[in-house]
């Protein structure tokens, strides 16, 4: 049953993912044309249509974007740059590492249903939006772009993929790799990391124009069986620790979760990433509701 | 009653223990749980502190060295041992060694038997049973307290053959087995090399003995009053030996003559005696020496007599020259009465006879006939059949093999010779009275063969003789090998084997560890259901 959950996606009712992308239209709008950190955009070089300038050609610029005329000018080759269209691609990286599993499959559920409504609205008001499905490292991407056919593909991507029943890891780092920059970049992830994935993180704030996270939890990862001594097995690295106290140690695991989290939103707070803590069985649409307009 | 152990080595599994003990002490590794973030855990949980030392066992490795004990214990075979009187079989070699006189004391078996008293009055048993290795079926069995001070009259007579090792089916292994021997006999010798015996009373020292193995007569021919004694005496002895060898005829000593005997030595002697009168023939030596019975050799007088014969009717001269000639035949006249009657009648009725005396009627019933056919003799007449009878043959009678009567000789289906069914009266229908068979020199042997069969003695030899095996006068003890000998006991054991009860309580145990083990799981696996199914979403 669990497997099958696991496998095959939800299917979100397109009213109310509709409903929820008219209401946040006004938002989404009015963000924009800000930068990280609520600057005003610059105009800055991009992929875009509109001509920005000329420059000198460098090793590795696209031929396409060399300037003939320009360079019969001036007898140097010369390239055209043109402004990125910042506001317009979005990218939602998804986190499948074995932890998201855990819980019975309920995080990833969650993270996927999430996934599948940003996508919806976010292609719903006119924006490109791509996939990147990670772990320790990309298991799938699916690059930016718009209209209903996207979303089809962005759902297919995310029922083709599974979180791995063990090994691996969590490395939002990874994702680098495939993004444009200055790009805004969802996470949703389930942040169990000691450093509450903040390294990778931090390496993706410095390439991106903003970066949204959203911490899917699960109090299942909190609880142990009552029963006697225990192997603790970490489903990612393998590791084990022998528990004979499986109350004292859910405790003592509940403080370490507590202080993961503050860990994980003084980073956010001091970056001014928004960031978004759902519980595994919250509702998709309080979640993204309430990740918009918190702010 | 006492406690011991068949396999005594596995109690060394015992020092194994204190490992059972030190094992206890490694932590129990946990039901694995997987998490999703294991240092979420790492406070309060230990790092890979299971397969890690305590400071104390696991409380249940009493238990477990409990049955661990036991079944080394098991394994080890305790038993009780119950000892109870044994029953014990002595095998007495009573050959003729057996009987001699060591240093002229007690004879060996009497000797064995009394050393035989004196260790079976150290042992606890039950019964003995003596059994004899010269007569397979003799024994006798005695209760443990009343055994005989001297052995039975019937063990002190030697056995007529040479002792045979008993079968390997008389040899109860429940039962002790001991043998009084002087191994004399190398049957016996061979055979303790292997039999399970206990115990081996050997008797004998004396190797010293002479004995007289052979004493002949025979009568001469042309006077059978006269005979010829030949005497054999031999020493079996390791030295030379001087004794003096006496003859008697009837009470007459005919002869007295002291021997020097070398060892190994068999000294004949020959004497010319008269014997016409009656009497037994007896040599003997003196004086006494280690085995007396093999001192004495006699031929009875009924054996040395000559046999009377009469001969009556017409038989012609050729018959009765030749009964006359031999010399084991005395013609005795027609009124006495003779040990045998030769009779030749024309009347068949009156060749009938009596069963009372043996008898030969030669009938002459009918005229001389020659003897037409294929002769045949009967299977039973051994020593006639070895005759060479001539082609030619006359018949004078008509015999018949009616009422029991043997045909001993015939030709094609006619009898010749007939023997009566008390095997001592012959008809004969040949003519014995034909010269041209009493020329030829078959013609005595067929006669005598003829004599022979109805007196029932081989009187053909011409030779009477008393002989002893050489065997019987040979002595000397051999000695008996011990190394395979059991260990003797002194009682039999009955051994209480005590494994199975010890395998039995290691069994309770681990059924108890089992159940204890499963209990374990049983709530530990429950609690993880209703865990589960509380927090299940």
């Amino acid at each position: 049953m669990v497997e099958a959950q696991l496998n095959s996606p939800e299917v979100l009712p397109q009213a109310e993912l509709a409903r929820l992308a008219r209401v946040l239209a006004r938002f989404l709008v009015g963000n924009q044309a800000r930068t990280s950190g609520g600057q005003s955009a610059a105009r800055i070089a991009g992929q875009g249509l509109e001509f920005l300038d000329i420059r000198e050609y460098q090793p590795g610029d696209d031929f396409r974007r060399i300037n003939w005329q320009a360079t019969a000018r001036s007898r140097r080759v010369l390239v055209s740059r043109f402004s990125g269209e910042l506001s317009s691609d979005w990218q939602l990286c998804i986190d499948a590492s074995a932890s998201m599993g855990s819980a019975s499959g309920s995080k990833w559920r969650q993270a996927r249903r999430l996934a599948q409504a940003l996508s919806y609205i976010l292609l719903s008001l006119g924006h490109r939006v791509g996939l990147v499905v990670f772990s320790d490292r990309l298991e799938a991407v699916c690059p930016p772009g718009r209209g209903a056919a996207q979303y089809t593909l962005v759902t297919a991507t995310l029922g083709r993929h599974r979180p791995a029943a063990r090994g691996g890891g969590s490395d939002a780092g990874s994702c680098a790799e495939v993004l444009f920059r200055q790009q805004p970049l969802f996470v949703v992830s389930d942040f169990l990391a000691e450093d509450g994935m903040t390294q990778g993180l931090a390496g993706l704030q410095r390439r991106q124009q903003q970066l949204h996270l959203i911490r899917v939890a699960t109090p299942a990862d909190l609880r142990l069986p009552p029963a006697g001594n225990l192997l603790l097995r970490d489903i990612e690295s393998g590791r084990e620790l022998s528990c004979s106290d499986p109350v004292a140690a859910q405790a003592e695991a509940a403080r370490r979760a507590e202080g993961l989290q503050e860990q994980l939103s003084n980073w956010c707070r001091h970056r001014r990433v928004p960031l978004t803590c759902c519980d595994a069985s919250e509702h998709w649409q309080d979640v993204v509701l309430r990740h918009f307009t918190s702010r | 009653m006492a406690l011991s152990f068949a396999s005594p080595a596995w109690l060394a599994a015992l020092l194994l223990l204190p490992l059972l003990r030190w094992l206890h002490r490694f932590r129990e590794h946990g039901r694995p749980f997987p998490v999703a973030a294991l240092f979420l855990w790492s406070a309060a949980a230990r790092d890979d502190t299971a397969g890690q030392l305590a400071e104390r066992p696991d409380p249940v490795w009493w238990l477990r060295a409990a049955l661990a004990a036991l079944l080394a214990v098991a394994l080890a075979g305790p038993r009780w041992q119950a000892t109870q009187p044994a029953a014990l079989t002595l095998w007495i070699d009573d050959s003729v060694s057996m009987h001699a006189r060591d240093d002229l004391g007690a004879a060996r078996l009497e000797r064995g038997w009394q050393a035989a008293l004196a260790q079976l009055a150290a042992l606890d048993a039950t019964a003995v049973t003596l059994r004899s290795l010269g007569r397979p079926g003799k024994a006798e069995v005695f209760p443990a307290n009343a055994l005989p001070p001297a052995l039975p009259q019937g063990w002190l007579v030697p056995a007529p053959a040479e002792p045979e090792p008993p079968l390997p089916l008389q040899m109860d292994r429940t039962r002790e087995h001991w043998l009084l021997s002087d191994g004399n006999s190398a049957a016996i010798a061979d055979w303790v090399q292997q039999a399970p015996l206990s115990r081996v009373l050997a008797v004998g020292t004396s190797a010293s003995n002479a004995g007289i193995s052979n004493l002949s007569l025979r009568r001469f021919a042309d006077d059978s009053s006269l005979a010829e004694v030949l005497i054999t005496v031999r020493n079996a002895g390791a030295a030379t030996d001087e004794r003096v060898i006496d003859l008697f005829y009837g009470p007459r000593r005919v002869l007295s003559q002291t021997l020097s005997l070398a060892p190994g030595q068999d000294l004949s002697l020959h004497r010319r005696i008269a014997a016409d009168e009656p009497g037994a023939l007896r040599a003997r030596l003196a004086p006494a020496d280690a085995l007396v019975a093999d001192d004495e050799l006699v031929l009875a007088a009924a054996d040395i007599d000559r046999r009377t014969v009469s001969v009556s009717g017409d038989c012609g001269p050729y018959l009765p020259a030749a009964l006359a000639a031999h010399p084991w035949l005395l013609l005795s006249p027609v009124d006495a009465p003779p040990d045998l009657r030769v009779h030749c009648s024309p009347a068949a009725d009156a060749a009938t006879g009596t069963e009372e005396e043996a008898a030969i009627f030669v009938v002459q019933d009918i005229p001389a006939s020659p003897v037409s056919g294929t002769r045949r003799w009967a299977r039973s007449a051994e020593e006639l059949r070895e005759l060479a009878l001539p082609g030619t043959l006359q018949r004078r009678g008509a015999v018949s093999e009616g009422d029991g009567w043997q045909g001993l000789l015939s030709a094609g289906d006619i009898p010749l010779i007939a023997l009566a069914p008390d095997n001592r009266r012959l008809h004969v229908a040949l003519d014995l009275a034909d010269p041209r068979l009493a020329g030829q020199p078959v013609y005595p042997l067929l006669i005598l063969g003829l004599v022979d069969t109805v007196l029932g003695r081989d009187l053909r030899g011409g030779a009477l003789a008393a002989e002893r095996p050489l065997q019987q006068i040979d002595i000397a003890p051999r000695p008996l090998p011990e190394a395979n000998l059991r260990e003797p006991r002194a009682t039999v054991r009955n051994y209480r084997d005590l494994s199975p009860v010890l395998i039995g309580c290691a069994l309770l145990l681990l059924c108890v560890d089992l159940w204890r083990v499963v209990r374990r799981y049983r709530r530990q696996a429950r609690a993880v259901t209703h865990w589960a199914a509380r927090h299940a979403r």
